[in-house]
């Protein structure tokens, strides 16, 4: 991670208890300026409650927010210049899309030849301009979002805050606005903090994640590093699919180790340092990293039965039975070479590289 | 607006009997009353009460215009019972202000209550309505009368050398108004302000407005249907109200309401005065509700 670049907002050490429920752990976080930041996790993990607290919508009951190096925890919501994109996108219903947009200017105390060509640039930027004299309950899903998203960006806040802004959209409309949001933050050069648990959406427009899960942040990283590399079961398991398989290391050498995961079956594999030898630790595998064949000489190849196939369009799921009476998930992609459909009770052998594994200690 | 399209339906004998029901109620308690007034306000006045049943324009006559006291002078314009009806009209304008003004915060205080303690505060507020309203009337007066208690706790303190003396006067029958109707300002704002989203409250504090502006430009405008019917149940029984001017206001602060009230009482009404000023007064309240649903179906334009 680069510390050079300009930190925009900082969590230090911020807990939040509701009651004698505690919402947030201990949340140490440094979001860039100009970052796409993705707080991700399941609801009820605790990121939602970070971006209110950012909004100034929740306090803090212990540790500290800093924007842009300065204390400002103490302010109003309305003395903050950061701005939220709500869930509901809460457009007010009594104004029509260009008054809404021009809510945030009006209230800064920007004078009336300033924020007309404003929010007309504005609506120009998602196309809403054909749509300013119309009332928000007269728009479509996907122009309310975009009303929403420019009302907020309209007053250039230092941070923009989404709180799972694409959620009430449907598939295709949310896809198009996924890339439609990265384009406007590119093009706005503001931070945005978006809040999701839709773990595609975060690895897509991201610059970086943040995983919670249960009041804690669990890693953060950029998307790659969290999908290849990540640090506990839980990321693994939250962030795509995973098989993860408890196994005993039982051979080391200065490059490999080898991993024990029942009688006859064993795996080879890197990343061993710091274990010991008869530590117990868990192996992590994605379903796509592991190939599927039907020869059954290939060096390091564990043989298996298939016991469900599952066709899914771009690739097919198959569901093999290894040594051990232990079930992997293989992803097979249905790509360049056109692949027969594995059926049932084929015997395969699975093959996979040696960076492909992930080992966690127990 | 998606166009209604209305469907003939095939006649059935079991929807005039639901319907029934209903426009049994609504002829025996709104348009036979109704009726009925507006057609005793045509009669000739029996001197003891009651009507002749013969065709008369004596009772509007009566109302409107003046022909001298052995009614042989020109006419001209009857003031004393418009002036009582202008009275009525800026009593009760300012009850259904003052009701707003304590009113609003009040609904609103208790809307933005945990939802598990707003019961309590409606109930507290619907609590003096247990007690008969001539009851809670006389009480008032007990208490803001010369030798009452406010008086006498002011006097005893030192606070005042001689008593206040707001009994009988336009101030004290405003105090009877608003304290009779104030529950149903509270009811209707409380009902709309209850249903506003506040994500709406917190989007304008995002967006820099202060808790003036949030108020001013994005609650006000949601709840001004709760706050429209609190104001017309305010000001229509305001404007009919007798109780509170009869024991509260004197002779001097007579309203439209204790004028009609005089001529059914005993002996010495007139019924077809008081049909016709209730006539005249139905007329004012009903001009004035078609106005407001005029501006309201504009609004939703």
């Amino acid at each position: 991670m680069d510390n050079n670049q300009l930190v925009a907002i900082e969590f230090q050490e911020v807990v939040k208890k509701f009651g004698s429920f505690t919402a947030i752990h201990n949340a140490n976080l440094k979001i860039h300026d100009n970052e796409f930041f993705t707080l991700l996790g399941p609801s009820g993990c605790g990121k939602t409650t970070l971006l209110r607290m950012v909004a100034g919508f929740e306090n803090v009951t212990e540790g500290n927010i800093f924007l842009f190096g300065k204390e400002f925890m103490h302010l109003p919501p309305n003395k903050r210049s950061v701005n939220t994109v709500f869930q509901q996108y809460a457009l007010f219903p009594h104004m029509t899309v260009f008054e809404n947009v021009a809510f945030g200017l009006k209230m800064r105390g920007w004078v009336k030849d300033d924020i007309q060509p404003t929010v007309w640039k504005m609506l120009d930027l998602v196309r809403l301009r054909p749509f300013a004299e119309r009332k928000p309950n007269q728009l479509s899903g996907g122009q309310q979002q975009r009303a929403a998203l420019v009302r907020a960006i309209a007053p250039r806040p230092k941070v923009l805050l989404l709180d799972e802004p694409l959620s009430a959209l449907d598939l295709k409309l949310r896809q198009a606005m996924r890339l439609e949001l990265k384009q406007l933050q590119q093009e706005t050069g503001i931070t945005f903090v978006f809040v999701t648990h839709d773990q595609e959406e975060a690895l897509a427009m991201s610059d970086r994640i943040a995983v919670m899960s249960e009041g804690v942040i669990q890693q953060i990283g950029k998307a790659q590093e969290i999908y290849e590399s990540p640090k506990n079961e839980i990321v693994a398991n939250f962030i795509g699919e995973t098989n993860i398989l408890q196994a005993t290391l039982v051979e080391l050498n200065d490059e490999e180790a080898k991993y024990q995961i029942a009688e006859d079956f064993i795996i080879s594999g890197g990343g061993a340092s710091g274990l010991v030898k008869n530590q117990e630790v868990k192996i992590l595998l994605r379903p796509e990293k592991i190939r599927i064949g039907t020869s059954d000489n290939q060096i390091d190849s564990i043989p298996g039965t298939i016991q469900q196939s599952m066709y899914l369009g771009t690739d097919t799921e198959y569901q093999v039975r290894v040594p051990g009476e232990k079930t992997l998930k293989v992803r097979d992609q249905n790509g360049f070479e056109r692949r027969k459909l594995l059926p049932a009770g084929s015997e395969v052998s699975l093959s996979f590289s040696k960076d492909s594994i992930r080992i966690l200690r127990s | 607006m998606e166009p209604v399209y209305h469907q003939k339906r095939a006649f059935d004998p079991l929807r005039i009997w639901l319907l029934l029901p209903s426009w049994v109620v609504i002829g025996v308690f709104l348009l036979i009353p109704v009726g009925l007034m507006l057609l005793i306000s045509f009669m000739t006045k029996e001197f003891r009460g009651g009507v002749i049943w013969e065709f008369s324009l004596a009772a509007y006559d009566q109302f409107l215009i003046d022909r001298g006291l052995f009614g042989d002078d020109p006419p001209t314009i009857e003031w004393t019972y418009i002036v009582i009806f202008l009275r009525s009209i800026v009593q009760a304008t300012i009850a259904t202000i003052f009701c707003l003004i304590i009113g609003f915060p009040t609904a609103y205080f208790i809307a933005t209550r945990e939802p598990q303690n707003r019961t309590f505060w409606i109930f507290l507020v619907t609590v003096p309505y247990w007690v008969n309203l001539l009851i809670r009337t006389v009480s008032l007066k007990f208490l803001i009368r010369d030798n009452g208690p406010i008086n006498e706790f002011l006097l005893s303190f030192g606070l005042l050398s001689e008593p206040l003396g707001l009994i009988n006067t336009n101030i004290a029958v405003q105090l009877g108004l608003f304290y009779s109707y104030l529950p149903f300002m509270v009811l209707p704002i409380y009902a709309s302000v209850e249903r506003f989203n506040f994500t709406y409250s917190e989007a304008a504090a995002d967006l820099y407005a202060d808790k003036w502006s949030t108020l001013r430009r994005i609650v006000l405008p949601n709840v001004v249907p709760g706050i429209a019917a609190g104001c017309i149940l305010v000001f229509i029984p305001s404007l009919g109200a007798f109780i509170a001017p009869d024991l509260l206001g004197g002779a001097k602060n007579f309203m439209i309401g204790s004028l009609i009230e005089e001529q059914f009482k005993g002996n010495a009404g007139n019924w077809p005065f008081g049909a016709a000023a209730s006539m005249i007064l139905l007329t004012m309240v009903l001009i004035a509700l078609l106005f407001y649903t005029r501006q309201q179906s504009k609004g939703e334009v």
